[in-house]
């Protein structure tokens, strides 16, 4: 029988929020030591840490302590997002067992968000702070049921068990 | 499909990531929401998908999407180098040239700003060491965001349930080797008579 997630047989759950709830810490300890005579290094590594994915511009972030966080406002909105969503009950979780319902769960998760990115290019609307960290919130709280599910089938996967799948069914019969 | 057939999937979502990633101007998609990172492991969820006879999990997602992102990570960083270096004689020098890739960070603080100023003029060999530094750091990342992506390429992408058998196939039967047609019948002789 599947073990529980959050039960102390699937790590899963108290994995995740370790990582995400880490990398949440990283976003704001950046200012923090930025403020800090003597921790410029530590805070250098901290925001080229997050630079590959995120652009960082000032006026798109927010302010901690006098410098800006490691990450814009949409990102904050998805790792915050992320963190909180994976408290959420297993319930949730359960409602996106169904292939149908996923789908239209992470479209339903991506599309304010893609909304709000493309429709100021458009002219149609004008993003700010809060639709962004509001989009970006959803969306983090939507997808992190897929990954909670997806690391806790890691977790319960046999090592010793065959894999999964049978061998591809070469052309013209069955091998 | 095996597990170790998620390696061909991962290979191509993670090369294509990597080497869009590793180009200037066009590696800057990557903040608008990890898009390249995201895009290539959902490019690996569905070429993995479409390969596979039964329904892909979440959790095979997730590991597609790592090693889809490790693999981007390398090739990123391998393609910096080059890239990097051939950029060199359009540009003051490599130290400088890494200046103006941090004064890009906008919100680095000044005391960062000189630290790691400082730390360039050591010389090319400590420009070098922050790419793989950054390499490192990308590895850590884009194996995070991958993850995600390729759950949520599995999500987009697998249309059948966990466990649902693949459709049943005819079976197949070859022709016998030695098959020898009939030949065909002779022709009429001309003056036989026409029959009723």
């Amino acid at each position: 029988m599947r073990a529980a997630i959050g039960f102390p047989t699937n790590p899963a759950r108290p994995l995740l929020l370790l990582l995400c709830g880490g990398l949440c810490l990283l976003i704001i300890l950046a200012p923090a030591l930025a403020a800090s005579k003597g921790s410029a290094p530590e805070a250098a590594f901290i925001y080229l840490f997050f630079a590959p994915i995120c652009h960082q511009h000032p006026e798109r972030s927010f302010f901690f302590l006098g410098h800006t966080l490691a990450v814009c406002h949409r990102c904050t909105g998805i790792y915050f997002g992320l963190f909180l969503g994976l408290m959420s009950p297993r319930a949730i979780s359960r409602l996106v067992s169904s292939p149908l319902v996923r789908r239209v769960w992470v479209i339903a998760a991506a599309a304010p968000m893609m909304l709000d990115v493309v429709l100021p290019y458009l002219g149609i609307w004008t993003n700010g702070a809060y639709s962004r960290v509001a989009t970006g919130g959803l969306f983090g709280v939507m997808v992190s049921p897929l990954l909670l599910e997806g690391i806790a089938e890691l977790f319960e996967r046999e090592p010793t068990s065959p894999s999964h799948f049978p061998a591809p069914l070469s052309k013209g019969g069955i091998s | 499909m095996t597990q170790e057939g998620m390696f061909k999937p991962a290979l191509i979502g993670g090369v294509l990531l990597g080497i869009l990633s590793a180009i200037p101007v066009i590696s800057a998609f990557n903040c608008v929401c990890c898009a390249w990172v995201i895009g290539g492991a959902m490019l690996a969820a569905h070429l993995y998908v479409k390969g596979a006879p039964l329904a892909v999990t979440l959790g095979s997602g997730v590991l597609l999407g790592l090693l889809t992102g490790a693999i981007g990570a390398v090739v990123d960083t391998l393609f910096q180098i080059p890239i990097q270096l051939a950029l060199r004689p359009f540009t003051s020098g490599f130290a400088e040239q890494m200046q103006q890739v941090f004064d890009q960070i906008p919100n680095l603080p000044p005391e960062s700003r000189e630290f790691l100023r400082n730390m360039l003029a050591g010389g090319q060999g400590f420009g070098i060491l922050l790419i793989l530094l950054a390499g490192f750091f990308k590895l850590i990342v884009y194996g995070l965001v991958g993850m995600l992506g390729g759950a949520i390429g599995v999500a987009i992408f697998e249309k059948r349930k966990p466990g649902q058998p693949p459709a049943a196939t005819p079976p197949y039967y070859p022709p016998p080797t030695n098959y020898q047609p009939p030949p065909p019948p002779p022709p009429p002789p001309p003056d036989a008579p026409m029959q009723p």
